[in-house]
């Protein structure tokens, strides 16, 4: 690794760091703007003194200025200390850990599906060029990018689990059932309507880069000396194309969570979606701030990651 | 590529791709914006001896929802407030995402370092999980929700200006106008907003698509424009709870958002190709 590499890296890493920081002011902001402050839970309590309020407020640093109770905040959010819910008084952080589960396996299999049909329609598409199936691929990603979630899982509801009975209408087991075969049946109707939703996060790329590397001489070398299609496709279009698609994946987990709180509300399925939801639906703003939080740094280091990845893995990029 | 209106429109209406929508998108906002005069019932008309009328049902076209209202008197109104918020937080997104991008993409410097830390910024939330938490920290009602729509829409505007900006700036006749003395106002206006236009239209179009999406998210989960007003997407905030017995409650203003916002990219994508013929199929 030459001095340029870690130059960027270090670039990277320290305007990822000052993005961190703004989201976390961001953060602070939203909590203080939202209705209803930390002591409304106290003030209902059966013998509560303004005396006894003031001594809670105290305690709880509210009666700082507001910057130090933001450094205060940003120092527990560093050192795991996220808060407690107002709900029932469990530490923020354990309750998004303990509902990330649900949420990463209702990820992968969306993934899986995406990523598959995503990129065989961004293929075909860029193999066929002008075509009718070209037409055909980008109108099908068109209306995927157009539909809402919600509808596309209560279509699905309606027709694999109302009328043809396959599979369950929602939640991650039936009662008593705790096989494989039991859970994957759960888990095919939400995984199918996260996954085709986002679709066209892959596919659009897919067909442009693909699109490109068409056009360069090597391929349309290879095709003049006869070299049979497939074996182009394999060879040179997908190593080629699929080497940019590699930041992509950081514009694919903000679609990805944006998509699951929809589905996992639909479905009933108990991810930091709902949980997200719920916590809203009852105003428990510590854990809604944490899932945001949470959520804006997975995404910020994803599309670090993805970037680094990238730079490692094209050496064009490399300085 | 400066736009000349008949051309591109007569490009636009040679293929289907373009034809269909530029039909559909005048049609539907007519439709939704003087078709609830015309129908017999009120889209607030509560009718409990006619509740869950299937489509066809007893002069209700789309039939009746839980408490005997006209689905398709709900689904117009809806139309007219889902319409509206796409189009004038496009409007006003639109004009900061132009405007910042402009400033960002003309001078390099600070102010484009800023802008894009910002835009950053708010990229990194899932733009869902924003929305709600604002929608439901503020006041639920109409000017709230084109209000958020539009912060977390204006980059995605912006991002295409200011890439614009910065390609036109360094075309050559643009170099000659500054070398020749012209000022920024001049250039700004007179060089760059005309030919950064078409690239912005297509935006806004995609956009309006976005904005439509987005409230009904926000309102079908309950946080966007409140009941008994419709939108588009508070009319399936009760229907699954009756999918099994009456799924067209869910399904028919489902399709119809589906329909718009997807009537919406087409035109968007269409009128880029007729903008700029040389572009497609890239």
């Amino acid at each position: 690794m030459g001095s340029g590499n870690i130059l960027y890296v270090l670039r990277l890493g320290g305007l990822k760091l000052l993005l961190l920081l703004l989201v976390s002011i961001a953060g602070f902001v939203l909590l203080h703007l939202a209705p209803g402050d930390p002591l409304s839970q106290f003030t209902l309590a059966p013998g509560m003194t303004a005396e006894r309020l003031a001594q809670i407020a105290h305690g709880m640093g509210l009666d700082q200025p507001l910057w130090r109770q933001y450094l205060h905040w940003l120092y527990g959010i560093m050192t795991g200390d996220w808060g407690r819910s107002f709900r029932d008084q469990a530490p923020v952080l354990g309750i998004i850990v303990s509902h990330l589960a649900a949420t990463v396996e209702l990820g992968l299999a969306a993934l899986a599906i995406s990523f598959t049909l995503g990129v065989g329609m961004g293929l075909l598409g860029a193999l066929r060029s002008g075509r009718v199936l070209d037409d055909v691929t980008s109108v099908v990603s068109i209306v995927l990018f157009s539909l809402p979630t919600f509808w596309l899982g209560l279509v699905f509801i309606y027709v694999f689990s109302v009328r043809l009975h396959w599979f369950p209408t929602g939640n991650v087991s039936s009662p008593g059932d705790r096989s494989v075969v039991g859970y994957l049946r759960h888990l095919a109707l939400p995984a199918l309507t996260l996954g085709l939703v986002s679709v066209p996060v892959w596919s659009r790329y897919m067909r442009t880069f693909a699109g490109e590397i068409l056009k360069q001489d090597q391929i349309r070398t290879a095709r003049a000396l006869g070299l049979s299609s497939g074996r182009i496709i394999v060879h040179r279009l997908l190593r080629g194309a699929l080497l940019p698609m590699i930041p992509v994946a950081g514009i694919y987990l903000p679609t990805l969570l944006s998509g699951a709180l929809v589905t996992e509300t639909v479905f009933s399925w108990p991810g930091i979606g709902r949980l997200f939801l719920d916590s809203l639906q009852y105003r428990d703003y510590p854990v809604v701030m944490g899932v945001l939080m949470f959520s804006a740094i997975l995404v910020l280091l994803s599309s670090t990651l993805a970037e680094l990845v990238h730079h490692a893995a094209d050496p064009r990029l490399r300085a | 590529m400066t736009m000349r209106l008949p051309s591109v429109l007569r490009r636009l209406l040679s293929h289907p791709r373009g034809m269909v929508p530029a039909f559909y998108v005048p049609a539907i906002i007519v439709l939704c914006a003087i078709g609830p005069w015309l129908l017999p019932f009120g889209e607030l008309h509560v009718d409990l001896y006619h509740r869950f009328l299937p489509p066809l049902g007893d002069g209700h076209l789309l039939g009746t929802d839980e408490i005997g209202r006209d689905v398709l008197s709900r689904v117009l109104m809806g139309g007219r407030v889902s319409l509206l918020v796409g189009v004038v937080s496009t409007a006003i997104s639109t004009l900061i995402g132009t405007t910042v991008g402009i400033v960002a993409g003309y001078h390099a410097g600070l102010s484009r370092f800023l802008i894009t830390t910002v835009i950053d910024t708010v990229l990194c939330f899932p733009v869902v999980f924003l929305l709600l938490t604002l929608a439901a920290v503020l006041h639920p009602g109409i000017g709230t929700i084109i209000g958020i729509i539009t912060l977390v829409s204006w980059m995605e505007v912006a991002r295409v200006a200011q890439a614009q900006t910065r390609i036109v700036r360094q075309q050559d006749y643009v170099t000659a106008v500054v070398a020749m003395g012209a000022g920024d106002a001049q250039v700004l206006f007179r060089e760059i907003l005309p030919n950064i236009l078409p690239a912005i239209i297509v935006s806004a179009t995609l956009n309006i698509a976005r904005a439509i999406l987005l409230e009904s998210y926000v309102s079908y989960l309950g946080y966007g424009i409140q009941p008994p007003d419709a939108s588009w997407g508070n009319l399936l905030n009760n229907a699954q709870e009756y999918l099994e017995s009456d799924p067209w409650l869910a399904i028919i203003p489902g399709a119809v958002i589906v329909l718009t916002v997807v009537m919406f990219n087409l035109l968007g994508d269409a009128l880029r190709d007729a903008i700029d013929p040389a572009r497609r199929g890239s």
